[in-house]
């Protein structure tokens, strides 16, 4: 920078951090947009209600720092805007969370689950409940409902077009997250694995893995139709079989944070994760394209 | 916006414009505005996590205690509404709480009604009525919570 440019940059600074502002804006208002969107499912549920006020308070401490690290990764991967450096993805993170709870707050008020004359812990711990989703979808706001076309590719260098196979998996790891907590808290779960037979638990695992292939190659042929394809078994074991696992240990994760494995029988919450396990599949898997 | 600001001062045009907005790029396309939301949202996590915290090491109650008090009769073509509220006095919800009305004369129950409150969740309180046939007001009223399931 030389010293006759310097004031031009003073100048420049002032209208560029106003045109931000303006942009911010837009993005919180669209972060608002995609909290409601994707939260409103869960808030009009009444589990996640009930679940807010007798969740084991360690439970609900650990949801709410599973949250931060998981939109720090999508906003490096998706996110509100192009970010260029760590910070930025961190403050969006942050963004997203607010957006996310106070659209919770305030939705919940004109519901009436929350009132006034409700004790700390139970507004606090609704809030949180539905911040987990609210602040997901708050962050894919923008790449959902922007409108704009993907960015081109000069813009898109530092935002991961091919994520390394660990990217893949936590991406496939969030939209499990995201798809499993819509129907986790519920009591359907635990119903649908009581009347299921073990025979139709198999075959849903089984529909899961053939349903998730089925998105792997899909996803293999929109990245790189023209490269020759990878083996099926490469991957089958690399994508299918590895992204199930992930499935079923969010599955497990969600039903002990819902308190469905307490007491449960390992055959119980066997049977239980494979049910819930459906729908994360599909989410996982639909992440991948998706994101 | 960049156009215009280096259109202002042309002289500045190639030394300060490009370069500044190269660096505008590589450095942050955080706004001051984003700052202070993120703050906003980082203060709702640490409180929120903080007071949950707080609470779990604060608290340490095994059962539900659960208060039961009339708010009021309320004399309708139904019957006598005893308007009740229950009141957690414990960091333990109840689940399916029961609560439980009796007008009494002397050792004699009269009448009995009873209510079951899906959730007493801790700390907090439930309002519901029992709908009795004889005059609350003439009678002994005694309410209590008679049985709860963990959620």
């Amino acid at each position: 920078m030389t010293v006759g440019g310097s004031s031009s940059h003073i100048a420049q600074a002032g209208h560029s951090s106003a045109a931000q502002n303006r942009k911010f804006l837009i993005d919180l208002a669209r972060a608002f947009a995609g909290a409601l969107i994707f939260a409103l499912p869960m808030l009009m549920t009444m589990e996640m209600w009930w679940i807010g006020f007798y969740i084991a308070e360690e439970r609900l401490i650990v949801l709410a720092l599973v949250l931060i690290p998981l939109l720090i990764g999508l906003s490096y991967f998706s996110g509100f805007r192009e970010t260029t450096r760590f910070t930025d993805d961190v403050v969006d993170a942050f963004v997203a969370i607010a957006a996310a709870a106070v659209m919770a707050a305030l939705i919940l008020t004109i519901f009436g689950v929350i009132r006034f004359d409700m004790p700390a812990r139970e507004v606090i711990g609704k809030i949180v409940l539905q911040t987990f989703p609210g602040s997901i979808g708050a962050m894919l706001a923008q790449d959902q409902m922007s409108g704009e076309k993907r960015r081109s590719m000069g813009q898109k260098d530092r935002r991961k077009n091919h994520p390394s196979y660990a990217g893949e998996l936590f991406l496939m790891a969030a939209g499990a997250l995201f798809l499993g907590l819509n129907v986790a808290p519920t009591e359907e779960m635990i119903l649908l694995s009581y009347r299921m037979q073990p025979a139709g638990q198999i075959a849903l695992a089984i529909l899961s893995l053939v349903l998730m292939h089925a998105f792997v190659y899909a996803v293999d042929f929109q990245s790189a139709p023209e490269r020759p394809q990878a083996g099926f078994w490469s991957l089958f074991m690399r994508f299918t079989v590895a992204g199930y696992a992930v499935v079923l240990l969010i599955s497990l994760y969600l039903l002990w944070t819902f308190g469905r494995t307490d007491g449960a029988t390992i055959e119980g919450i066997l049977s239980v994760s494979i049910v819930l396990g459906f729908p994360c599949a599909i989410g996982a898997a639909a992440a991948r394209i998706i994101l | 916006m960049q156009e215009h600001a280096t259109r202002a001062e042309p002289s500045a045009e190639d030394s300060g414009g490009s370069d500044s907005v190269r660096r505008d790029e590589n450095v942050s396309s955080t706004s001051t505005w984003e700052w202070v939301v993120a703050i906003i949202g980082a203060a709702l996590v640490v409180g929120m996590i903080g007071y949950i915290a707080y609470y779990a090491l604060t608290t340490e109650a095994k059962v539900p205690v659960a208060a039961v008090e009339p708010l009021g009769i309320e004399r309708t073509s139904g019957g006598y509404v005893v308007l009740f509220r229950a009141r957690s006095r414990s960091s333990v919800t109840a689940a399916s709480l029961q609560i439980r009305g009796e007008l009494r004369e002397g050792p004699q129950i009269v009448e009995t009604k009873e209510a079951m409150l899906d959730y007493l969740p801790a700390f907090a309180e439930r309002q519901g009525g029992l709908i009795f046939q004889r005059d609350p007001s003439r009678y002994e009223l005694r309410l209590t919570a008679e049985s709860y399931v963990e959620p």
